[in-house]
């Protein structure tokens, strides 16, 4: 079912309406089978590779809550007998706990990821044994016939393998009801492309009856019309000028390619937070408000703060899950020992973080496409972060030597500026099915210097007319300005919410019919295709 | 409680290279060292010297001297 269509709207509604009529006690309930009604609907053939992960991880994380009991039960035991535990006797109690915990923790994160694994890239192990079995000239060729890719696969995974590591952690205790677990892991709104949420942000959300409020239907519905304007009338319409221009590089080099990469990125963004406001507008129909996933990524001044603002939900877990525990790992910082003798105190000082930055940016590209170009970008990445890292102080020490005022608007537009170009240059190679297909962009790139097409019309020949274009141009002005209010505070919502109900309908019923008549739709396209659905 | 006390700020000054003087009045982005970088290898070694771990959210509010010591004190440290 696809989120920009009748159907899902006739869902949405007979779904409110249920869950806002049943009693209070009944309400959760009402919202779990709606959620695996919708997860059935659209992905019934897969529902296996879910009950897998919702049992399992259930059931580990009660093991593993008995084992945290254990620990403060044993003490008191031991204080029950008059006998004090030293602080050595309590870190090898800790210690023989978290061994068991690790044990279970590790077998479900190899289960769950091995599924995630196997239905996305279950192809290339069998290239690989069909590529060494053609080198060795063995006359066998092992056949794949493909997985059905379940619906929000990634979305469970990382927040049901979330769940696992925090109770491993102990940051809270494990939820006893399987039902209630399950609704936090198929929450139908976020299944689609997240956001990825934790349990001690959503769960009370999820279980708490939440009665009629129109508040709640009013500032859904906003945001549900707020994510279908950049989706309908910014990005599908720039997904038309680009895949012209990608589809061909032969024919558009130069600035047409110079153009197609710095719109992709505005693409990307407008198609993936654009969905992300369609299902956070969803769940707030209901009273429940899943984590911001985007604070205009493009208003960031360097590296690290634009991955604090994109995809915010995703990069927060490689930090906490991934990024903390290799940094702090003993074979990290040993590695950064000998660093320190043979490549010197500073640079060995630096290198766990380094490292496990660039490691981070590689894993988030695997997942997001384990293609040669798309590996090669998250390499890029994770080295552009760690150099920046690495040279933060130096940058700042440059500045006041060099006498740059930073306190200015200028500095700020360049550091933006400077941002936005270095991510969004490998969006040139987005397409590219391979290393050498990328090269052949790059090619094209360098090609012909063409700066022309900007001024001649020639940007009107690529699927999109001159009164389109301008559609576009004037929707995007009204995305930077919004954004530019509410990065300085200004929260347009509640603005708009201050006003007379009449005035507040009117601005609604123009800005949907402002969709209606700009957007990007009718034969042809392709609604069900947000770029972030498929993961 | 003493000896915590001083293990703390050995290590807080050896991490950040700065002086123990200097440790109590560290701030973290204000301080030279300690930045994202010497963010990581203070808590590494604020965690090797007193066997716990800290939490992501933990790591994110620990951004001055004395908030590393609240920080331990809440682990059962006596400090």
């Amino acid at each position: 079912m696809s989120v920009i269509s009748v159907k899902f709207a006739v869902f949405l509604l007979l779904a409110a309406v249920l869950y806002y009529t049943a009693p209070s006690r009944w309400r959760w309930k009402i919202l779990l089978a709606e959620s695996l009604c919708f997860y059935l609907i659209c992905s019934v053939r897969a529902i296996l590779f879910f009950c897998i992960t919702a049992v399992s991880i259930w059931y580990a994380a009660l093991r593993m809550d008995r084992i945290n009991e254990e620990y403060p039960k044993e003490l008191a035991a031991c204080e029950a007998e008059g006998k004090k535990m030293t602080r050595q006797e309590k870190l090898e109690l800790k210690a023989r706990e978290d061994k068991q915990k690790r044990k279970i923790l590790l077998l479900l994160l190899a289960l769950n990821f091995g599924i995630l694994f196997f239905i996305k890239y279950g192809e290339i192990p069998c290239r690989i044994l069909n590529g060494v079995c053609a080198a060795l000239q063995i006359g066998y060729e092992l056949e794949y016939g493909g997985v059905m890719v379940p619906l929000g696969i990634s979305y469970y995974t990382f927040q049901a393998t979330g769940y696992l590591i925090d109770i491993y952690r102990r940051k809270m205790r494990a939820q006893r009801s399987l039902p209630r677990l399950t609704l936090f892991f198929v929450f139908f709104p976020q299944l689609v492309q997240g956001p990825i949420s934790r349990y001690d942000e959503l769960a009370d959300q999820l279980y708490r009856p939440h009665d009629f409020c129109f508040r709640n239907i009013r500032s859904g519905v906003e945001l549900m019309a707020w994510g279908l304007f950049k989706k309908l009338v910014i990005s599908d319409r720039i997904a038309i000028m680009i895949n012209a221009i990608f589809g061909a590089p032969e024919k558009y080099g130069g600035c047409y390619l110079l153009f197609a990469t710095v719109f992709s990125m505005l693409q990307l963004y407008t198609d993936f937070s654009g969905g992300i406001d369609m299902m956070r507008g969803a769940a707030e129909i209901f009273g429940i408000y899943p984590p911001e996933n985007f604070v205009r990524p493009f208003f960031a001044r360097d590296q690290s703060e634009y991955w604090r603002r994109w995809h915010i939900s995703l990069n927060n877990w490689w930090r906490d899950y991934i990024f903390y525990p290799l940094t702090l790992s003993k074979t990290f910082n040993r590695l950064g020992r000998h660093a320190r003798k043979l490549l010197g105190e500073q640079f060995g000082k630096k290198l766990p973080v380094l490292m496990a930055v660039i490691v981070i940016r590689v894993i988030n590209s695997i997942w997001h496409g384990a293609t040669g170009a798309s590996i090669l970008g998250g390499l890029y990445y994770g080295v552009l972060l760690a150099l920046s890292f690495y040279f933060e102080n130096t940058i700042k020490e440059a500045t006041v030597r060099l006498r740059i005022r930073t306190d200015c608007i200028s500095w700020r537009i360049f550091q933006t500026v400077r941002t936005f170009l270095l991510i969004a240059a490998p969006r040139l190679t987005s397409q590219a099915q391979s290393l050498s297909d990328g090269a052949r962009y790059v090619k094209a790139l360098f090609r012909e210097w063409n700066p022309w097409i900007f001024f001649d019309g020639s940007l009107f020949s690529l699927g999109v007319s001159r009164a389109q274009f301008t559609v576009v141009m004037i929707a995007l002005l009204l995305l930077f300005a919004v954004s530019l209010l509410q990065e300085r505070g200004i929260v347009i919502r509640e603005s708009l919410a201050r006003q007379n109900l009449v005035f507040q309908g009117a601005v609604m019923l123009c800005f949907l019919y402002a969709v209606v008549l700009f957007g990007t739709y009718g034969s042809g396209y392709d609604a069900s295709a947000f770029t972030y659905a498929q993961f | 409680m003493e000896e915590n006390r001083k293990r703390y700020k050995e290590t807080f000054a050896q991490a950040l290279e700065i002086s123990a003087e200097e440790a109590e009045t560290a701030e973290f982005q204000k301080t030279e060292k300690w930045d994202s970088i010497g963010h990581m290898m203070l808590i590494a070694a604020l965690e090797e010297a007193f066997s716990v771990e800290f939490e992501p959210e933990e790591m994110l509010t620990f951004d001055s001297f004395g908030k590393g010591i609240g920080l331990l004190q809440e682990k059962g440290i006596a400090i």
